[in-house]
């Protein structure tokens, strides 16, 4: 009898330990507040975050301000989540000067905050997960520039104005090539379009413009989706480099339709902020930055790849 | 002898004043830019004018009927997601009924919306607006949703007939069909009255509710084609696709001479009103002006267009007019 | 533009106007609406969730509601009187980059930027509607892209403009300030309210815009100078734009050109939700600051619950469809116009 219940109580308290930090994960809320959920970088983003807090069994609230312009919508949404006490912040600002102030004040409430990608503009961050934008636009025109053979007319689509990530892709772009292609001039430079259709009519306009236009530097793969068949309907070959690897960025790379993509790994970014805001929230020690550097992804390397740190894949919805 | 009295001069006094703006625009546009007169830009602008011509057929159906439709971006875009799902099991053409039916859904519920319960044209789209955004981007998941190009997705927006592409061709006869639609049929008449004085129109014994409702219905179809044409030519499912699309169907059905306000238009206005705005769109890329100089010029002209619209009517005694 | 079928009861009866102004804002149960909503959605937030029905947060929904709001009341001004005004964002986003760049180099002085940004723009509207008689989706189009234009030309590069340090200081702790408990955004938005109600019920000129936006046939021939009111009531739809900057500027510390997309449509909105009807003729402020509070509330809430962002979004959709209908349904309860 007595052995019996020895041993259910030994269970017991094995059951107990071994559920203890489970339990204590699962008090942790945190959350994560990004500009816009409708383009793939943060949907990626996203994914890498979501499966990380499934793994480590803590509650994730996702915010998206609609918009990569919604700073204004963006502070509000984090106020709610400094309202619903959350007990970590992860933030991909819409702007990093904008979004300062209220990081800090949700620092100095107590909650830390872990910043993504493009982290409000403060010294007291508990962590910063990095992506170097300005290296993918430079890894972008170095592809240009190798596919062009050092020159010939280029045309931008930069996004709209006002975005960090893409001023600095488009700043990497064309500092690079004016110091290492002098010879290669940008004759357009386009900051409306955004989305794929809008896209198709700047190149099909181009086109016309400029006959002999040999490169289109495309700032997300989405625009370059449908600049690529656009330009093949056209039947111009020009060559166009863009950022990201959605699937099918994958294909055209993999078909030899684009040269190359520069990328990040997203995913992994994703899970690495939500490593750093768990510890964060449990006040044990951070690493101050994490770094994961851009890379080109080319024809040859694709398979080496592994995409699932890449992209999310194709039938995720956060 | 005075142009009253010439020959066919009756033609052009029932031409809306619109049309001389159009002209004036296009004759300084192609005498100025390079590039605009050649035959491919062109064939690029009447193409993607196609697009947003169709839309505009739809939302001139609904303001001439005194309502209004702001949910036309999202309902094209959930048709584009929808074929593009559906092409995954289906073949081609099914997948765009699908995507050609869900637009009819999504108007068919405004209609009813609107029409049966009575509720507000604009708050009634609005909703709807978001809504089906919210639905369309959950049904598509964070990515868009890429239809294989052996498919031949592209051949509806991409190819051409004797030169001229699909699209402007679909969207001449469409406007056939506009004029036959409001002109000749007694549901089409119905709706200027309804859109000039309801209580009128409730006093004479149209069947209100059900032509309010069947305007929504007969928009979406044409919607429904640009929505078609559109996934063609993006050849993916995007939630994101066209948000913009509410916007200038209106700033075209009002460029072209279409009030707002209901109980007037006809399908050569709404062509007129697009030809103009899709001139200007591609006049602007053409000239290569810095962002902040495009967005200013573009509502210049814009503006500037409609105020030329307005000079005959300077010289009438100043009545007041109801905005 | 807007005419619902239920307009069919709603003849112009010549004392339809007086009635309104003599039971002013009672009388209207249609504006209670807001009311309404906005009660119902922090009773289903605040019952969900145990942080959301608490004091804190109703002075955080308090605190953020305020820009929404003021460009509602805007709104509805021009909606009085049978317009609808699409610039108001990009008129309020000029508006912040101008008074960030007036305040870095003349101090707090530097604030009455942004009310003159909206009044110009204001203006502009106004004489295209009335006097060149250019349809107000037309005309406020244009100096939507305008003012966009104007934003990316007046910013760096297009980039946002710091606020320089102490004014942002000022500026920021007066967004976390309270009065007995109350944001003081709140408070400004209130007094915001409490002037137009005042204009509205209390004065002439008042008077005059429900008559313009009642049958301005009529009004012109009692006298009534219909294209001076006209202008007037875009030009304070301008200068709650303005005022919109500033509160802006109190939560963010930047002038940012890019801001406020979709924001027109939002106070569009705000200003039905609060019992406008775009045919004209309609206004009470009262409705439309309960309006903006539920839809502040509303996405607060969802904000709160962490759900996909694309279901907030379905859930949005349908709470504008729900408070059209329970807009439809109190007034068949109610048989008011």
């Amino acid at each position: 009898m007595l052995c019996k219940a020895l041993k259910y109580a030994a269970l017991a308290a094995g059951a107990l330990c071994l559920s203890l930090p489970a339990a204590q994960a699962a008090d942790v809320t945190v959350g994560f507040s990004v500009p816009s959920l409708s383009t793939a970088f943060w949907t990626s983003a996203a994914y890498g975050v979501e499966k990380e807090a499934e793994k480590a069994g803590v509650k994730l609230v996702k915010v998206d301000a609609g918009n990569d312009n919604n700073v204004s919508q963006q502070i509000g949404q984090i106020q709610d989540l400094m309202q619903r006490h959350v007990n970590v912040l992860i933030i991909g600002a819409a702007n990093d000067d904008a979004l300062k102030p209220i990081a800090e004040r949700a620092i100095a409430s107590g909650i830390p905050v872990i910043g993504f990608s493009t982290p409000p503009n403060t010294d007291k961050l508990a962590s910063y997960i990095g992506a170097d934008h300005y290296d993918m636009g430079r890894l972008q025109a170095e592809c240009m520039g190798k596919a062009l053979g050092g020159k010939g007319k280029v045309a931008m689509m930069s996004f709209i104005t006002g975005q960090i990530w893409a001023d600095l892709r488009a700043k990497g772009f064309k500092e690079t090539l004016a110091k290492e292609f002098p010879d290669i001039a940008i004759v357009a430079e386009n900051r409306l379009a955004t989305t794929r259709a809008e896209s198709i009519t700047v190149a099909e306009d181009w086109v016309q413009r400029f006959p002999d236009l040999a490169g289109i530097y495309t700032t997300v793969d989405d625009m370059a989706g449908g600049v690529v068949p656009a330009l093949k309907a056209a039947k111009k070959s020009v060559v166009v480099t863009t950022s990201n690897l959605s699937p099918s960025t994958q294909k055209m790379v993999h078909d030899g339709d684009l040269p190359c993509s520069s990328i990040q790994k997203i995913v992994e970014q994703g899970r690495n902020a939500l490593q750093q805001a768990v510890l964060a929230a449990r006040k044990e020690p951070t690493a101050k930055a994490v770094l994961l550097p851009a890379l080109m992804v080319t024809k040859d390397n694709i398979d080496t790849i592994d995409l699932s740190s890449v992209s999310a894949p194709a039938d995720y919805r956060p | 002898m005075k142009m009253a009295d010439l020959p066919g001069s009756h033609l052009l006094r029932r031409l809306p004043v619109s049309i001389w703006g159009l002209v004036v625009i296009v004759a300084l546009v192609a005498l100025f830019l390079p590039g605009f007169a050649r035959i491919g830009n062109i064939t690029n602008v009447l193409r993607v004018g196609a697009i947003l011509a169709l839309a505009s057929y739809g939302q001139t159906i609904v303001l001439i009927s005194g309502g209004i439709d702001f949910s036309i971006g999202s309902s094209v875009a959930l048709c584009s997601v929808v074929t593009a799902l559906a092409v995954q099991q289906l073949p081609l053409g099914l997948a765009l009924t699908a995507g050609f039916a869900s637009i009819i859904g999504v108007g068919a519920i405004n209609g009813l919306l609107i029409a049966y319960l009575k509720l507000s044209p604009f708050l009634v789209t609005l909703g709807m607006l978001l809504l089906v955004h919210g639905f369309a981007a959950i049904v598509a998941g964070g990515l868009p949703v890429e239809v294989p190009d052996r498919e031949g997705i592209h051949t509806l927006s991409g190819s051409d007939l004797l030169g001229v592409p699909y699209p402007v061709i679909i969207a001449g006869l469409a406007a056939g069909a506009l004029y036959l639609l409001l002109e000749r049929t007694t549901l089409g008449r119905s709706w200027f009255l309804i859109g000039s004085n309801l209580a009128a129109a409730a006093a004479t014994g149209i069947r209100l509710r059900r032509n309010i409702f069947l305007a929504y219905v007969l928009a979406a179809v044409f919607v429904g084609v640009a929505g078609l044409i559109l996934t063609s030519r993006v050849a993916a499912g995007e939630p994101n696709l066209y948000p913009t699309l509410p916007f200038e169907t209106m700033a075209a059905c009002a460029v072209g001479g279409i009030p707002l306000t209901g109980g007037r238009g006809s399908a050569l206005n709404a062509v007129i009103g697009v030809i103009v705005i899709a001139v200007l769109n591609n006049a602007i890329v053409l000239l290569n002006f810095p962002a902040y100089a495009q967005l200013s010029l573009l509502g210049i002209i814009m503006v500037g267009a409609v105020i030329a619209q307005g000079m005959p009517s300077w010289t009438r005694p100043s009545r007041i007019r109801s905005l | 533009m807007d005419t619902t079928v239920a307009d069919s009861v709603a003849l112009r009866r010549p004392c339809a106007v007086r009635s309104r102004l003599r039971f002013g804002v009672l009388g209207q149960v249609r504006y209670t609406i807001g009311v309404a909503t906005a009660l119902i959605a922090a009773a289903a937030f605040a019952a969900t969730f145990a942080d959301f029905g608490t004091f804190e947060n109703a002075a955080n929904v308090l605190s953020l509601f305020g820009p929404l709001a003021v460009l509602s009341v805007g709104q509805m001004i021009v909606v009085l009187v049978r317009g609808f005004d699409l610039s108001v964002g990009a008129v309020f986003a000029l508006a912040t980059v101008i008074t960030a760049e007036a305040m870095n180099t003349a101090g707090l002085v530097g604030l009455a930027a942004a009310p003159l940004v909206g009044i110009v723009f204001g203006l502009l509207n106004g004489v295209l509607v009335s006097y060149f008689r250019v349809q107000p989706v037309i005309a406020t189009l244009g100096s939507l892209l305008l003012a966009r234009g104007a934003a990316l030309l007046a910013a760096p590069n297009g980039q946002a403009v710091i606020l320089g340090g102490d004014a942002q200081m000022v500026l920021l702790n007066l967004q976390l300030a309270n009065i007995a408990g109350v944001p003081v955004t709140a408070i400004f938005t209130l007094i915001v309210f409490l002037v137009v109600a005042f204009v509205l019920y209390a004065t002439a000129f008042g008077r005059r815009l429900f008559m313009v936006g009642g049958d301005p046939r009529s009004a012109a021939l009692v006298g009534v100078r219909v294209h001076a009111v006209t202008v007037a009531a875009y030009t304070l739809c301008g200068f709650c734009a303005g005022l919109t900057a500033i509160l802006i500027l109190m939560r963010t510390g930047m002038g940012l050109p890019t801001e406020g997309v979709g924001m027109e449509v939002q106070s569009l909105a705000g200003a039905v939700i609060g019992g406008s009807q775009l045919s004209g003729g309609y206004a009470n402020p009262f409705g439309v600051f309960f309006a903006a509070l539920f839809i502040q509330t509303t996405q607060s809430g969802l904000n709160f619950s962490g759900i996909s962002p694309y279901a907030a979004e379905m859930v949005m959709g349908c709470s504008i469809l729900l408070a059209g209908l329970l807009d439809r349904v109190s007034q068949r309860i109610f048989r008011t116009a």
